[in-house]
């Protein structure tokens, strides 16, 4: 029989703290979706995405002492955590060499049709088909691309400013969206 | 320091993000940790962000949880010390809509190595019984041989002690009349013995030394019995020690002749070899 347990937020960083088996594996259940998604996004690659899983969750358990939960949700820190790592396999000299997938200096978003990548996941496209063609594209540079504010701006050509205060509205319409789903 | 402001900059989702400078982000640590308000926003942009990620229809192969907990080093678990506390509210853990999923701890994992050790183990052993009988069972098999072998010896030297028993039997009683049958002449030196009794009737050929016949010839005994020669049987073997024949109540002498195999209704003269009369 599977026993079903759940965790707070303090109780779950607490007991990985403690470097609780149990504790990790609620995370990674909890969590492993969500971080494949965006790693996938970066790298649509299943094999690497799901090796670089591993290695992010790895990470996780090893650098659970530097979380500061001061700083922000368990989430943003393995966020950030997974997008550096997929943003360093899509950066190293093996990744260009494999060919497996298009290198972000040559993304499709270099140049001009190339503007629609197409995501291949029908859950993250039920959401992201709510927005305007450009908000999308910013929201995908931005959260799945792994792209600084300066490339974004360069690429969509918006002023920099421009660039988080759209995002910003993005949010609050993803936001509205959420909560319409959850109903 | 005017939240709202900071709020509606969009500096918060880049922060989420981290696509924030590196001091840039320092500075917004420090007023996160300082105003629960931004902290509250902070917190729900990347919940919105979580659900949209977890809104995604890919999933990672349930190999990776495999591959991820038997990467992980076993120094590194420390044992559970208390059960999570069940009647904590968690709320903040199920409001992505995320259903929690069974947690399958790296102890079972453990304990599935362990199983898995224990069955290559198992296996293994099999295979050294399984060798190990098979290496017996052909010692067996060698051992079987050798003694049927030395059972159809002790047969056959049962069979040959028995003639002899009977040889002896039939020579030493009083009974039984011994008669010499002698080579005719023009023939091959040869010769035989019949034991009669004609109180039973009862008649015996033994110490049989007749030349070795072809293999569609057989030799033939025959009773002369008031001048007619009478079948007395077929001869099994040409040095057999003792065959009992035919009775014979009444018989002039004994002659033994080669017929062809399976014997002939009357005896072919011109190849009787030896012949002895009863008295």
């Amino acid at each position: 029989l599977t026993q079903i347990i759940t965790y707070t937020e303090e109780e779950l960083v607490e007991k990985l703290k403690l470097k609780n088996e149990q504790a990790f594996g609620f995370l990674y259940d909890h969590y492993s979706k969500a971080l494949y998604s965006v790693i996938y996004q970066m790298i649509p690659h299943q094999e690497i995405a799901e090796d670089l899983l591993q290695q992010v969750f790895l990470k996780i358990w090893k650098n659970i002492q530097l979380y500061d939960a001061s700083k922000g949700r368990l989430f943003t820190w393995m966020l950030n955590i997974a997008r550096n790592q997929a943003i360093d396999h899509t950066r190293s000299r093996e990744f260009q060499n494999q060919g497996k997938t298009i290198p972000i200096s040559e993304s499709v978003y270099n140049n001009e049709q190339g503007s629609d990548r197409p995501i291949r996941d029908s859950g993250l496209n039920k959401i992201l088909e709510k927005l305007t063609a450009d908000n999308r594209k910013l929201l995908e540079l931005s959260y799945f691309l792994g792209y600084t504010q300066e490339e974004i701006a360069g690429l969509l050509n918006i002023p920099l400013g421009t660039v988080k205060t759209r995002l910003r509205t993005i949010i609050l319409q993803l936001r509205k969206l959420m909560e319409l789903n959850k109903k | 320091v005017d939240i709202s402001c900071i709020i509606s900059s969009g500096d918060l989702e880049l922060y989420v993000l981290g696509l924030l400078p590196s001091d840039e982000a320092y500075k917004m640590e420090q007023l996160i940790s300082l105003f629960p308000e931004l902290r509250q926003e902070v917190d729900r942009i990347s919940e919105t962000l979580e659900a949209v990620a977890a809104a995604s229809t890919l999933s990672p192969r349930p190999s990776v949880k495999e591959k991820l907990f038997a990467a992980i080093p076993e120094s590194d678990i420390m044992p559970e010390l208390s059960r999570p506390h069940q009647d904590v509210e968690r709320t903040e853990m199920t409001e992505a809509g995320v259903q929690p999923a069974p947690v399958v701890s790296i102890r079972q994992n453990r304990n599935k190595l362990m199983l898995a050790a224990s069955l290559i183990g198992l296996v293994l052993c099999i295979g050294a019984v399984i060798y190990i009988t098979q290496k017996k069972n052909n010692e067996v098999v060698v051992l079987q041989n050798q003694l049927d072998i030395v059972r159809r010896d002790l047969s056959r030297q049962q069979q040959q002690n028995n003639a002899y028993n009977q040889l002896l039997n039939i020579t030493l009683n009083e009974n039984f009349k011994g008669i010499q049958l002698e080579s005719v002449p023009g023939k091959p030196a040869a010769t035989a013995q019949v034991y009669w009794n004609k109180k039973t009737t009862e008649l015996y050929i033994v110490d049989i030394s007749l030349p070795q016949v072809p293999a569609d010839k057989q030799y033939q005994l025959w009773a002369i019995v008031n001048g007619k020669p009478v079948s007395a049987g077929l001869l099994q073997d040409s040095k057999r020690q003792a065959q009992r024949m035919q009775d014979f109540k009444e018989a002039d002498a004994f002659a033994i002749t080669l017929e062809k195999r399976g014997g002939s209704a009357t005896p072919t003269l011109q190849e009787m070899y030896v012949m002895g009369k009863t008295s």
